[in-house]
């Protein structure tokens, strides 16, 4: 018998996945996108997210421990569905290529700007593969540990508190806003991640009360995206955040330790592990769907093939801007897909189970 | 059998990510020249022709035991931001820019609008932007090749100098980041330092005030500690005020509180006022009277308020004259109008027209242990 994941895990596993390489933009995409005092946008969209999980939730239940094909096959004919299957296989592995190819780009800009990004990923996928293959359970434990190493960032953060002025806030609410949709995809898509919960069936006990890790595992991230703005809204003047790149790497650069200067840099590598996580999960979910469609397969041949493929594909974009704008776009298939599915699973199931009814 | 796969593996990752660091991305200590200040001046086009250009100048520290100079300075010409490659033609050493810490900028260059260049800086990622800002009146070059047996560093003195003083808050601090946060922040403008030399050292001589990015007037370096009580809070500082024709007290271990209170009058008009709490000792009172009696005491206490609030006004006027808000009076402000009342106004001339008085309340701890 496997060993099961318990709440614990799935709240660290789902909250993980959620924060990626966004947060490092998150209060500038608040503040061009929303105007004056942006961050206040993130608690809506996060009740909008609660109620994207809750109908994740309702599948889960409806389901009654299914997996996801399983469910899928209620309703939709084989050939249908393995297509489905694979199309998202495709997405999930593409966004968590990007992930990693978005990281290694802003690592080359910080810190090595001569270094060929190639290799480097390279050894970043061959990590990646490792941890794909260890299974889900192990997975959580390793990423429990990255966990607790990188959330005290949030919390140094918090020592800008004396630089940080209530009057730059300004008086005023939304503001200047560029456009207000953009925005609720880019920071919709810095949720993205509490979809996994529907792969995560299968490794969990019989009943459904796991799920209450998922609702916990937004709040935390809710939390943490609200802290991380609220601060960067206080210690940089509105048009000095809509002007940077990554102020979440600024803010680091400003916390002071008594022995080391420069901690950014070093933080910097701290990042690196809540990319590779939100990288590697993704690849897991790929693979997942994958080994549905050819269940006899050993799951190394997927990940293996899957992490190849999309290495060369998303070789294509080179610049940071383009990499960003890749993002965007699969961010915004994946907010689709994470609205569409519960939403077919559930209409499914419930016209299989009326017919069920009328049959019997 | 599995588990010896992952040897040759681990292997092949440990060589590909050694590699990793390419030729042009190693970076050995004693090979590098970590520069500490840069420094810039105008050179005037002597001609029509001639466009003006920047003199950048560098200093960065000497690794080398057998040396016999703490530093070396790098000085070239150059019309664009390519400086950098002309400085690194110049030395043996692989000049890196990430231990920063003061750009130094002649006020000549300040007058014209200084976003320009800062821009290089604030753009390229490897410098932090807690680099400190200051500014000049003299040459730059100058500045950065003074010498004197007891400053062996010159960039460290300046560093240790704009730290110190910005500790105790006795100076506004000023580094990238407040430049650019305050430059784009439509309710403040920034304020940098400024350095000279003296003949023993060099030396805090002023605050510098801008409008915009353009260096717009000056906070003389005697005046800077009521400009300082008007910017914001400070911790621990010591000012001599004279109270009268031969009298002067000096308070020390002051702390001021800022608490700014605006309004808007009948006719539309703000009025402000900026409140300082004051709290020190008094150590020193020349021209000695004696203050026996508690009545004399807070007469003195009373002609200190005086003096300190005529101080602070007459900044006050400076900056309404300079149309120059360094002291953030728009931060305040801007809660009194609705967002498109706020775009509209013309907020260096309200401030300019605004009435602002300062009130000052002195609460001596003590007198001293011969009071």
């Amino acid at each position: 018998m496997n060993e099961k994941l318990n709440a614990f895990h799935i709240v660290i596993l789902i909250h993980m996945t959620q924060v990626g390489v966004t947060i490092f933009s998150l209060p500038r995409i608040c503040a061009t996108h929303f105007g004056t005092n942006g961050w206040i946008a993130i608690l809506p969209i996060g009740l909008v997210v609660f109620a994207n999980v809750a109908l994740i939730h309702a599948v889960v239940r409806l389901g009654g421990g299914r997996s996801l094909p399983e469910m899928l096959g209620l309703f939709l004919p084989k050939p249908v569905y393995g297509a489905l299957l694979l199309g998202m296989s495709c997405m999930y592995a593409l966004s968590a290529c990007l992930t990693s190819k978005q990281y290694v780009l802003m690592y080359e800009l910080q810190s090595f700007p001569a270094t060929r990004p190639y290799v480097f990923r390279a050894g970043i996928d061959i990590l990646i593969f490792f941890l794909v293959i260890i299974g889900i359970y192990n997975l959580s434990k390793a990423v429990t540990v990255i966990f607790f190493s990188t959330i005290v960032i949030p919390f140094t953060l918090l020592s800008l508190y004396d630089e940080t002025e209530l009057v730059r806030y300004t008086p005023f609410f939304l503001k200047e806003g560029t456009d207000f949709m953009a925005g609720c995809f880019e920071v919709y898509a810095a949720y993205l991640g509490f979809e996994i919960s529907l792969f995560l069936i299968p490794y969990v006990g019989r009943s459904t009360r796991w799920f209450r890790g998922v609702y916990v595992a937004n709040t935390v991230t809710t939390v943490v995206y609200l802290i991380l703005s609220i601060i960067a809204f206080g210690f940089f003047s509105y048009g000095q955040l809509r002007d940077m790149l990554y102020p979440l790497l600024e803010m680091t650069g400003h916390v002071q330790l008594p022995i080391i200067e420069r901690v950014d840099t070093l933080m910097f590598t701290f990042f690196f592990l809540v990319a590779l996580v939100t990288a590697t999960l993704y690849f897991w979910i790929a693979t997942e769907l994958f080994s549905y469609v050819f269940p006899k397969l050993d799951k190394r041949w997927p990940a293996a093939f899957l992490i190849t493929v999309t290495y060369f594909v998303s070789s294509i974009p080179n610049e940071l801007d383009l990499v960003t704008g890749w993002l965007r776009i699969m961010g915004k298939v994946a907010i689709a897909t994470a609205i569409a599915l519960p939403l077919l699973l559930i209409g499914g199931m419930l016209i299989t189970r009326a017919r069920r009814a009328k049959a019997s | 059998m599995r588990k010896y796969l992952a040897v040759p593996v681990l292997a092949f990752v440990t060589v590909a990510a050694s590699g990793c660091g390419t030729q042009a991305d190693k970076r050995v200590l004693e090979e590098l020249g970590m520069i500490s200040v840069m420094g810039f001046d105008l050179e005037e086009g002597r001609s029509e022709e001639e466009v003006n250009s920047n003199r950048t100048t560098v200093l960065f520290p000497v690794i080398n035991p057998r040396a016999t100079v703490e530093e070396e300075v790098l000085s070239v010409t150059s019309r664009s931001n390519n400086s950098r490659q002309e400085l690194s033609r110049m030395t043996d050493r692989k000049l890196v820019f990430g231990q920063l810490r003061t750009a130094v900028f002649n006020a000549r260059i300040a007058e014209n609008g200084l976003l320009d260049d800062l821009d290089a800086l604030l753009r390229d990622p490897t410098l932090g932007t807690r680099v400190k800002l200051a500014l000049t009146d003299h040459n730059v070059h100058d500045l950065l090749t003074f010498k004197h047996p007891a400053i062996p560093r010159i960039g460290r003195y300046i560093d240790l100098l704009l730290e110190k003083e910005s500790i105790h808050l006795f100076l506004p601090r000023s580094n990238l980041h407040t430049f650019y946060r305050d430059l784009r922040d439509d309710g403040i403008d920034p304020v940098i330092p400024i350095i000279n030399p003296s003949t023993d050292s060099i030396k805090l001589d002023g605050i510098g005030l801008f409008r915009d990015d353009r260096l717009a007037g000056r906070v003389k370096a005697e005046e800077m500690p009521y400009f300082v009580m008007l910017y914001g809070d400070f911790r621990q500082g010591v000012i001599t005020v004279q109270v009268g024709q031969t009298e002067f007290v000096t308070l020390t271990a002051l702390r001021s509180e800022r608490d700014v209170r605006i309004r808007r009058k009948a006719g539309g008009a703000l009025a402000a006022e900026i409140r300082i709490l004051l709290n020190g000792s008094v150590v020193e009172d020349f021209g000695y009277k004696n203050h026996k009696t508690k009545k004399s005491w807070e007469e003195l206490i009373r002609k200190i308020n005086r003096k300190v609030e005529e101080k602070c006004e007459r900044q006050i006027r400076l900056m309404q004259k300079l149309r120059a808000d360094c002291i953030g009076m728009g931060q305040y402000a801007r809660r009194l109008y609705s967002y498109p009342e706020w775009k509209k106004l013309d907020w260096r001339e309200t401030f300019a027209d605004m009435d602002i008085r300062v009130k000052v309340d002195l609460h001596v701890k003590d007198f001293g242990v011969y009071p």
